[in-house]
């Protein structure tokens, strides 16, 4: 009798070291909630993360171009005809040496022409209207410089785009 | 059965132990590592951030250095040179002010905001001063500009009266009767515009004269002095502001009036009549102001002072000219003769070769019949200010009338040179093939003969003129 009970004591401690089809369903279904909310935030998080390199990148690069357009147009002597909101075109000073230079806004991309040899300033423009001009453009004293950029990441979020303002006044 | 179920649920519950931890250390690994993601982006927003303050505030302090340079050279009378350091708010300067030849100072400024430090940030301006910009026409007569016998003027003309161009002169700028009439005999020409502020009182009828083949490239423009409305041009009579072009006469451009256009010559633009435009205002003559400051010791020669004149300022003049070997001079000259001043006592500087930068100031008339030069790069400066007796006239075919400066015959001066001559009081009279490079500013102005006169930028800035002592001319930043 003793042996029996002992053997139905085993069995029993055997069932119960395993699970239930109920349990096994409940885990496994907690299981997923928590991992899809685990991969959902860590989802949201990187492109937070990646959203926010690419605006930091582009910023900086904007700044630079900010950077080189003013300094330029503070410098500058004359404002050539031809200018206008994107074209900018001007006889001024680099490291104290007369240089013609002309910025000009088209497409996506803002050039730089320095003496005839031109470069890329800046990249993924929104809007090629950057240049405005006080009083106007024929005798201008002062220039103001709009410059709104699309990081390449989010190309297509209305929200992402990083603008720099700026106004310069001519010196010669 | 009861203890058998305990230790059941503590195995199970220590098995949930376990995956608790796993997603705790799972999810806190993430979270850290996004964590240290965004503030190393954060960190260098905060770096590009304070860098460009940083560069934007140098700037800021560089300028403030050129500004404390501007105020010791203001407040001296331009004598200031030397360096100095200062500091603003933001940050250091040091500045370097040097003078240059005819007054033109270099001022460099350095700007810093936390030099030697992280993020710091320099940047130098240089920034060059000179006189103020005052004489830009090549001949400006205070009242009337008369010229006679194929002058040639190349630049502007001014006259705050009436202005005369006589038979075949040619102007290749622009020429202003600011309150008078213009009248441009047979074949005299004016590439520019040409405007006036009057009529001729003697013919009443003409504000603009074009006889026969003279000719205007650009506008003529008929303008009254400062008409109180544009509806009767303040009462003035349509009849007296007449342009006539003569046959064979032309005007390139457009014709305004408030009178009419006559004769026979022909208008390439458009002809507005009975228009009422106001004529330009007068313009003052510079006013000149002397400081022994303002010149090289070295070469600086006083003939009396400001506060004392000397009874043999132009004699004592002319012992030094005459003990030049072959009379070349240059230098500044400054001579207050003692009264009497008359045309006994004048400046005479016949025979004199200038061989560098030369002024001369005098209150006594100044007077020459053939100066040549013999410079590679030079400015003369002829300033009279001598007052002729009231009603005395100058005569440019007469030595001894009442001019204040008398060139005739041959003051040459290579394209090298640059002359101007200044007299506030008293006509300038010139003439005789002389060839001269600079611009001509007189109480009046008499122009004959064959005379070219060619304006030149390089008289531009004259130290002494102009409301301040020295302008910013370039702002550069290195």
């Amino acid at each position: 009798m003793r042996k029996a009970i002992r053997s139905l004591s085993r069995r029993i401690s055997a069932r119960e070291e395993g699970f239930t089809l109920v349990e096994l369903v409940v885990v496994t279904g907690l299981l997923l909630v928590t991992t899809t909310m685990l991969l959902s935030v860590l989802t949201v998080m990187q492109r937070a993360e990646v959203r926010q390199a690419a605006r930091s990148h582009t910023n900086d690069l904007t700044r630079i171009a900010m950077q080189t357009l003013t300094k330029n147009i503070r410098q500058a002597s004359q404002i050539r005809s031809g200018s206008s909101a994107s074209r900018l075109d001007i006889d001024t000073f680099r490291q104290g040496v007369a240089s013609h230079v002309v910025f000009e806004a088209s497409g996506t991309q803002l050039t730089q022409t320095i003496d005839g040899a031109q470069t890329v300033l800046l990249s993924n423009l929104v809007s090629t209207s950057i240049f405005t001009y006080d009083p106007v453009v024929t005798a201008a004293s002062s220039v103001k410089i709009s410059l709104q950029v699309k990081p390449e990441s989010f190309a297509s979020d209305p929200n992402s785009t990083v603008e720099l303002d700026s106004e310069v006044k001519l010196r010669n | 059965m009861f203890t058998l179920m305990v230790r059941c649920v503590d195995r199970v519950r220590r098995r949930e132990d376990g995956l608790a931890m796993v997603i705790a250390v799972v999810l806190s690994g993430v979270i850290a590592t996004l964590a240290i993601l965004m503030l190393s982006i954060g960190t260098h927003t905060d770096s590009a951030t304070a860098r460009g303050r940083h560069w934007v505030q140098s700037l800021h302090v560089a300028e403030s250095g050129v500004e404390h340079a501007i105020v010791k050279l203001q407040s001296s009378d331009g004598v200031f040179t030397g360096t100095f350091s200062g500091a603003t708010d933001e940050g250091e300067y040091d500045v370097t002010v040097t003078r240059g030849a005819r007054n033109v100072y270099t001022i460099e400024s350095v700007g810093g905001v936390r030099q030697g430090q992280q993020l710091g940030a320099t940047r130098s301006i240089r920034v060059t001063m000179a006189p103020p910009s005052t004489f830009k026409n090549a001949i400006f007569s205070f009242t009337s500009l008369d010229t006679k016998n194929n002058d040639i003027i190349e630049g502007d003309a001014w006259a705050n009266e009436n202005l005369i161009l006589a038979d075949n002169t040619h102007v290749t700028g622009s020429v202003t009767a600011a309150t008078g009439y213009l009248f441009l005999h047979n074949g005299a020409s004016v590439d520019g515009d040409a405007q006036s502020g009057g009529f001729d009182a003697a013919s009443p009828d003409k504000a603009i004269f074009l006889d026969n083949n003279a000719t205007i490239g650009g506008n003529a423009t008929a303008s009254v002095t400062a008409p109180p409305d544009p509806v009767t041009c303040g009462g003035a009579s349509p009849s007296d502001y007449k342009v006539d072009v003569d046959t064979g006469a032309s005007v390139g451009g457009n014709v305004k009036t408030w009178g009419t256009k006559s004769g026979a010559g022909t208008v390439g633009g458009t002809i507005a009549d009975n228009v009422c435009t106001s004529s330009p205002a007068t313009m003052p003559m510079p006013v000149y102001s002397y400081s022994a400051d303002n010149y090289p010791a070295a070469t600086l020669h006083e003939f009396g002072t400001p506060s004392a004149p000397s009874a043999t300022a132009v004699a004592d003049f002319h012992t030094w000219l005459n003990a030049q070997p072959g009379k070349r001079m240059q230098g500044t000259f400054y001579l207050n003769q003692q009264t009497p001043v008359n045309q006994g006592v004048r400046v005479n500087l016949t025979g004199a070769v200038i061989t560098g930068d030369t002024t001369i100031v005098t209150n006594t008339p100044i007077f020459t019949n053939g100066t040549t030069d013999d410079t590679t790069d030079a400015i003369v400066f002829l300033g009279s200010f001598y007052r002729p007796p009231t009603g005395s006239s100058c005569d440019v075919n007469n030595d001894n009338s009442e001019c204040a400066v008398h060139l005739k015959n041959n003051f040459n001066s290579s394209g090298a040179t640059a002359i101007i001559v200044y007299s506030p009081y008293g006509p300038t009279a010139i003439k005789n093939n002389a060839v001269m490079f600079g611009a001509i500013y007189g109480d009046s102005v008499q122009v004959k003969n064959n005379q070219e006169m060619t304006y030149d930028a390089r008289v531009e800035r004259v130290i002494g003129f102009g409301p301040t002592h020295l302008e910013i001319t370039r702002w550069l930043e290195l």
